[in-house]
C-alpha cells in the first residue's frame, strides 16, 4: 500500500513496510526536482539485523557509501523470560537524475536470520523551477559592476548559476624557469537562502615548480547577478621545457537553494570540472658559463656592512637580487677572487619584497670577508647573470665596486682565516713536550667552594633594610623633637607610669597620682594639664570614644583624689593602692583605643 | 666535640691538597695521564681554582690532547685573567695547532661599553660592586644627619660604580658558551646530520662560540662569522661547568669562583 503525504521536507512521505513492521522503507519527498536531494530511510527491527543491500539504479544517485545510522536496542521481560529488540535506521542521501516517474529499488535487510524486501516506491521526477534569488544585502567590490536591477537585463537563473568554478593562466607559452600564473576561481551567488559545498582541492600542477598559493575572496557581479568569488593564485615555473597540461579542477558538492514551488529550502548535487589548460615551455637558449639560474626579471644591490675593519676581522657584504622570478631558483652571484683576503660560502635567506610588485622577491647573499693585508683594499664588482624572458636573452648585471680600507692588526703576524684550507702536517707528542712553561705548585685555597647565595643576597638586601630602619627612626626623633602633641602622646604612658609607681615615695600621695592621671589624660587628649577637672576629662574622653566604664574608672579616681586633696576626705593606704591599680588598667585601655602616632 | 670537628675540617681540606701534590708528583714523573685525572678529581670535588686548570692544561699539552689543553687554559684565565704562565702556554698550545685560530670576540658593542671589565676577575669585579653598594648606602645614611650636597653626588657615582661592577660580574659569571675543538679535525655541517654538506673544517685547539646546543650537536661560530653544526663529542666547553674528560665526561661546577 503506499500512502504519500506532504508536511515539510524532512517529513517522511512515503512508506513501504515489509514482514509486519521489522522492515520500513521511507522517502523524504515523492516529487523531487532533477538532481534534486532526497533522503531514504530504512528502518529494520528484530533480535538481529544486518546491513541493507541497495542495488544500484539506472535513474537514481543513491549514496550507499556514507548512510549515517541509528541503533537503539529494547528489553522485555515477559514471564521470567527476557528478550532484546534491536532497531537501527539508515538514511541515505540520493538524486534523481532524469525528468519522469520511476520506483526506487527494492532494498533487502537480513532479519534475524530471515531476508526482508522493502515494497515498492514510486518517485515523480520533475524540471527544476526557475529561481528567484533575492539580494543578500551586502555591497558590492569597488570597481565591480552593480547588480541589474531591471530583470529584462538578466538572464534567467537556474541552479547551474548558483556555482560556478574555472581556472586559466597568464599565459599559455613560457621559457624553461619563467613564472607562470595559475588562478582558480569559485563563484557562488550572493543571495539569501542560496548555498553551497565549499570547494576543496586544487588543478593538479605536476611537472612544475610550485611558488605559495596566495587566496582572496571578493564580490563580484556577474551576468546581473551578485556573486562571491574565492580565488587561489599560485606562481608556478616549469621545470623543463616541452607541452605541459595543468589539471582539470573538480567540485563536487551540493547547491542549496529556495524551492520556487514550495518555497521550502531544496538540495541538489552537482558537480563541475574545468578543462586541460595546455601550456608550451620552451628551452632556455645556450647557457653562459657563469648564469645564475634566475629567469625573470631582476635588478642588484649590495651593501658593505664596515669599510673600515681591522686585518683579520671580518666585513660583511650583502648582494641583494631583487625582482620577479623563482627565488630557489637564483643562485648565487660570480663572486670573484680577492687576493688580499678570504670570501667565505654565501649565506642566503630571502623574503617577499614590497617594493615591485605583488610577485617580487628578494634574495640576499651574505658574505664575510676577511682581509688578510692591510692598506686601502678594493671589491671589484660582482656579476649576476639572469635569462629575461622579456628581451628573450641573458642579461649580466653588476654591483659597484666597493672600497675596504683595513687597519694593520698588530696581534697576528699570521692571520689564520677559518675557511681557507689550513695545513695538514702532523703533530707528535714529542714536539707538544717543548716550550710550555712548568706546572704551579703552590694551589692557594683547594677548598670546595660553597654557596654564594646567602651571602651574596645578604649583602645585596642587608644595606637597603638598614638604611630604611635608620631612616624611620631618624624621622621618628626628629618628629619628637618638633611635634609636641605627638611626644607628649608618645610619652605620656611611660610618664604617668613612672609617677604611679614613684608615688608612694612623695609627700602627698593622692596628690602625685592626681597630678600623674590629669598630666596622662592632658597628655593623650591633647588637652591643657593645668585645671583639668575630672568632669573636664569626662568630657573630653566621651569626645575621644572612649568606652564609659574606663571613663568611669578616670573620673572616679579623679574625684577621689579630688576629695582627697581638697575636700580633706583623706585616702587609706589600701583605697590609695586600689586606685592606682585601677587607673593602671585604664591607661592600658586607652592606649589600645587612642593611636600612639596622635590624631 | 670541637676537636673532632676541627680535625675533620683540616682533613677536609688537605684531602684535596695530597691530592694537587700527587698530581703534581705523576707530572714531574712524565705520567701525564695520571696527573690529568688527579687534577680532574680535584675539579670535580667543586674546587675552582687556576692553577688546577693551568696544570691540567698542560697534562693535557704533554700528551698532545691541544684542545683540552687550549680549553683548560681558557679555563685558568675566565679565573684569574691575569695569570702570565697561563697565557704564555695558550699561546703555544695555539702555536702547536694547525692555526692559532683567534678566539671568538663579544659583540662589538660589548667590546666597547666594558673595555674596562676585561682585565678584572669575577671575583674582584664583585667584591667592588658591592663595596661601592655598601658605599652608596652609608653616603646616604651618612646624609640623614649631614646633608651635604657632595654626599648624595657621591652615592650617585656609588650607585654608578656599583650597577658597573655588578654588571661586570653577572657577565663574567654567565660567559658566552665557548668551546675548543678536541679531534684532530671535526666537520662544521650545514645542519645537525652527518649526511649534511660540510661547510669548513675546524681543527684541533681551534675556538668556537656556541649558541645553540642538543644532545649531539652544537651550532658553532668561529672568529670570522663562519657558522654550522660539530658534534659534540668532537668539542670540549670551557665551562662552568667544566667537561672533565678523564673522569669519561663528568661535568663539575657552575658559578665560578676564586
Amino acid at each position: 500500500m503506499i500512502r504519500s503525504f506532504h508536511i515539510g521536507p524532512l517529513v517522511v512521505l512515503l512508506a513501504g513496510v515489509a514482514a509486519a513492521g521489522q522492515l520500513n522503507v521511507s522517502v523524504s519527498k515523492s516529487v523531487v526536482g532533477v538532481d534534486e536531494v532526497f533522503f531514504i530511510q530504512v528502518t529494520a527491527q528484530g533480535g538481529g539485523v544486518s546491513d541493507p543491500k541497495v542495488p544500484d539504479s539506472d535513474d537514481f544517485d543513491i549514496d550507499v557509501q556514507s548512510p549515517s545510522l541509528s541503533t537503539s536496542r529494547s528489553v522485555q521481560i515477559i514471564n521470567g523470560h527476557v528478550s532484546s529488540t534491536l532497531k537501527s535506521t539508515w538514511r541515505y542521501r540520493a538524486s534523481a537524475k532524469r525528468k519522469g516517474k520511476f520506483t526506487l529499488p527494492p532494498i533487502t535487510v537480513r532479519i534475524d536470520g530471515k531476508v526482508e524486501t522493502s515494497r515498492d516506491i514510486v518517485i515523480t521526477v520533475k524540471d527544476t523551477a526557475p529561481l528567484q534569488p533575492r539580494a543578500a544585502g551586502r555591497r558590492s567590490a569597488p570597481g565591480a559592476s552593480r547588480r541589474h536591477d531591471n530583470p529584462r537585463e538578466r538572464k534567467q537563473l537556474t541552479v547551474d548559476d548558483i556555482v560556478m568554478i574555472e581556472s586559466f593562466v597568464d599565459k599559455n607559452e613560457v621559457y624553461q624557469g619563467e613564472r607562470l600564473l595559475l588562478t582558480w576561481r569559485f563563484w557562488l551567488l550572493d543571495a539569501r537562502r542560496f548555498g553551497a559545498s565549499r570547494p576543496d582541492g586544487r588543478p593538479s600542477v605536476e611537472g612544475f615548480y610550485e611558488g605559495p598559493v596566495e587566496n582572496t575572496q571578493y564580490a563580484q557581479s556577474r551576468d546581473g547577478y551578485d556573486y562571491r568569488v574565492y580565488e587561489w593564485r599560485q606562481a608556478l615555473y616549469a621545470t623543463g621545457s616541452g607541452d605541459y597540461a595543468i589539471g582539470p579542477w573538480q567540485w563536487n558538492g551540493v547547491v542549496e537553494y529556495p524551492d520556487p514551488q514550495t518555497g521550502f529550502l531544496a538540495s541538489v548535487r552537482r558537480s563541475y570540472r574545468t578543462p586541460h589548460i595546455e601550456v608550451k615551455v620552451r628551452p632556455l637558449p645556450k647557457r653562459p658559463e657563469d648564469f645564475t639560474g634566475a629567469v625573470g626579471t631582476f635588478t642588484l644591490r649590495s651593501s658593505l656592512l664596515d669599510n673600515v675593519v681591522t686585518q683579520g676581522v671580518p666585513t660583511t657584504l650583502i648582494v641583494r637580487v631583487v625582482g620577479e622570478g623563482n627565488p630557489d631558483a637564483i643562485g648565487a652571484p660570480v663572486m670573484p677572487a680577492l687576493p688580499w683576503g678570504h670570501v667565505s660560502d654565501a649565506e642566503t635567506e630571502y623574503k617577499s619584497s614590497d617594493e615591485e610588485s605583488e610577485w617580487s622577491v628578494e634574495k640576499a647573499f651574505i658574505y664575510r670577508i676577511t682581509p688578510r693585508e692591510a692598506g686601502a683594499l678594493t671589491i671589484p664588482p660582482i656579476r649576476f647573470v639572469y635569462f629575461s624572458p622579456e628581451k628573450e636573452a641573458y642579461i649580466t648585471l653588476e654591483t659597484e665596486a666597493r672600497e675596504v680600507f683595513v687597519e694593520p692588526s698588530d696581534e697576528n703576524a699570521d692571520l689564520v682565516i677559518v675557511g681557507d684550507s689550513a695545513p695538514r702536517e702532523e703533530h707528535s707528542v714529542h714536539i707538544l713536550g717543548q716550550d710550555v712553561l712548568a706546572i704551579v705548585k703552590e694551589s692557594g685555597d683547594l677548598s670546595a667552594r660553597g654557596s654564594e647565595v646567602p651571602l651574596n643576597t645578604a649583602l645585596v638586601l642587608l644595606p637597603p633594610v638598614f638604611f630604611a630602619g635608620l631612616y624611620t627612626w631618624r624621622r621618628k626623633r626628629k618628629r619628637l623633637a618638633e611635634d609636641s602633641v605627638y611626644a607628649r602622646r608618645h610619652f605620656a604612658r611611660a610618664v604617668a607610669t613612672k609617677c604611679l609607681h614613684n608615688m608612694d615615695k612623695a609627700e602627698e600621695p593622692v596628690a602625685e597620682m592626681h597630678r600623674a592621671v590629669r598630666q596622662y589624660l592632658a597628655d593623650v587628649l591633647g588637652a591643657a594639664r593645668a585645671g583639668l577637672s575630672s568632669q573636664d576629662a569626662d568630657r573630653l574622653l566621651a569626645d575621644q570614644g572612649i568606652p564609659d566604664e574606663l571613663r568611669a574608672t578616670f573620673v572616679k579616681v579623679l574625684r577621689a583624689c579630688e576629695r582627697g586633696r581638697y575636700g580633706g576626705a583623706a585616702l587609706s593606704e589600701v583605697e590609695v593602692e586600689a586606685l592606682r591599680n585601677a587607673v593602671l588598667t585604664a591607661i592600658d585601655g586607652v592606649e589600645r583605643i587612642v593611636p600612639k602616632e596622635g590624631r | 666535640m670541637t676537636p673532632i670537628l676541627l680535625a675533620a675540617l683540616l682533613l677536609g681540606a688537605n684531602a684535596f691538597d695530597d691530592v694537587f701534590l700527587k698530581a703534581n708528583e705523576a707530572y714531574e714523573a712524565g705520567r701525564y695521564a695520571e696527573a690529568a685525572t688527579d687534577y680532574e678529581r680535584i675539579v670535580a670535588g667543586d674546587v675552582a681554582n687556576p692553577v688546577v686548570f693551568y696544570n691540567l692544561g698542560n697534562a693535557y699539552y704533554r700528551q698532545g690532547r691541544l684542545g683540552e689543553a687550549v680549553a683548560n687554559y681558557e679555563r685558568a684565565l675566565r679565573l684569574r685573567p691575569g695569570f702570565t704562565a697561563a697565557r704564555d702556554n695558550l699561546e703555544q698550545a695555539l702555536r702547536a695547532s694547525k692555526r692559532a685560530l683567534p678566539r671568538p670576540l663579544p659583540p662589538a658593542w660589548e667590546r666597547s661599553l666594558l673595555a674596562w671589565h676585561y682585565g678584572l676577575s669575577y671575583r674582584l669585579a664583585w667584591t667592588l660592586g658591592v663595596l661601592s653598594w655598601l658605599l652608596m648606602w652609608g653616603l646616604l645614611a651618612v646624609r640623614l644627619w649631614w646633608p651635604l650636597r657632595f654626599l648624595r653626588r657621591g652615592a650617585a657615582v656609588m650607585a654608578v660604580l656599583a650597577v658597573a661592577f655588578s654588571s661586570s660580574a653577572w657577565i663574567k659569571a654567565h660567559p658566552p658558551m665557548l668551546a675548543v675543538v678536541v679531534d684532530e679535525t671535526v666537520p662544521v655541517r650545514f645542519g645537525k646530520s652527518d649526511a649534511e654538506k660540510v661547510r669548513f673544517e675546524l681543527y684541533a685547539g681551534d675556538r668556537v662560540s656556541v649558541d645553540q646546543r642538543d644532545a649531539q650537536w652544537s651550532r658553532v661560530s668561529t672568529v670570522s662569522g663562519e657558522r654550522g653544526w660539530a658534534r659534540n663529542d668532537q668539542l670540549i666547553l670551557v665551562g662552568p661547568p667544566y667537561e672533565l674528560p678523564a673522569l669519561n665526561g663528568v661535568q663539575a661546577g657552575g658559578e665560578p669562583s676564586a
